[in-house]
């Protein structure tokens, strides 16, 4: 059976997922880690979470804007979005 | 009349709770945690010194460095420079520890360093050592 837990989905970089890393390990492990100074081991590897994090959510990000059409940057989505728009726009080379 | 209170780290008291996990990560469990806050101090300084400045994301100017000078000529002022700066290092990151001394002893003919550190935490009576092998 699932174990419910209060996660926060509304952080995106850096240095939200650590101290969100750091508040879920206060309170759903209060027992099993306690040092969360910078020097620590532990904080090590939440550092590394918070990093993957991080670039998975300015990928996230990116990807989200490439979707829409006053938004988009590659010059591929613009093409494609504006086909489905109806639009049929040639390439000029 | 009075006498030397002695300081206890709460957390010492409690067999259950851990501080943090020993280096290196090599135990049965991978983790192995540690119940002391001695302990812990002498994993942190451990993890500090093997970091080297810019290896931490998001933290670049964590880190002790001490690998760069592997490759440095030994002279005596090199040697006495790597003591102040493991000493303003060790003030700047670990306020609440207590520098007793910082020896560095060199081996020539082995191309290694040893670095040993001694200090106490003030008020509770813990006096450690830590000593690093770079070869």
């Amino acid at each position: 059976m699932a174990i419910n837990r209060n996660i926060s989905y509304l952080n995106k970089d850096f240095s939200d997922f650590r101290s969100e890393l750091i508040n879920f390990s206060q309170t759903y492990f209060p027992n099993t880690y306690t040092d969360f100074s910078n020097a620590s081991p532990g904080i090590m590897f939440m550092e590394q979470a918070s990093y993957v994090g991080d670039v998975l959510s300015f990928y996230l990000d990116t990807q989200v804007q490439e979707t829409f059409l006053q938004y988009a940057k590659q010059s591929n989505n613009l093409y494609e979005l504006a086909y489905m728009f109806g639009i049929n726009l040639k390439l000029q080379v | 009349m009075a006498f030397g209170a002695r300081r206890v780290f709460p957390k010492d008291l409690q067999p259950r709770v851990a501080i943090g996990f020993n280096l290196p990560i090599n135990g049965d469990a991978v983790f192995t945690p540690n119940y002391q806050t001695k302990d812990a101090i002498k994993n942190n300084l451990i993890n500090y010194f093997l970091t080297n400045p810019g290896e931490r994301p998001g933290n670049p100017e964590f880190g002790g460095g001490l690998r760069e000078f592997i490759f440095t000529q030994m002279q005596n002022n090199n040697i006495e420079y790597l003591k102040d700066d493991i000493q303003t290092k060790i003030e700047q990151e670990f306020g609440k520890i207590n520098l007793l001394s910082i020896d560095v002893l060199s081996q020539l003919d082995n191309n290694s360093i040893i670095v040993q550190i001694k200090y106490n935490i003030p008020n509770t009576g813990v006096n450690d050592e830590l000593e690093l092998n770079f070869s």
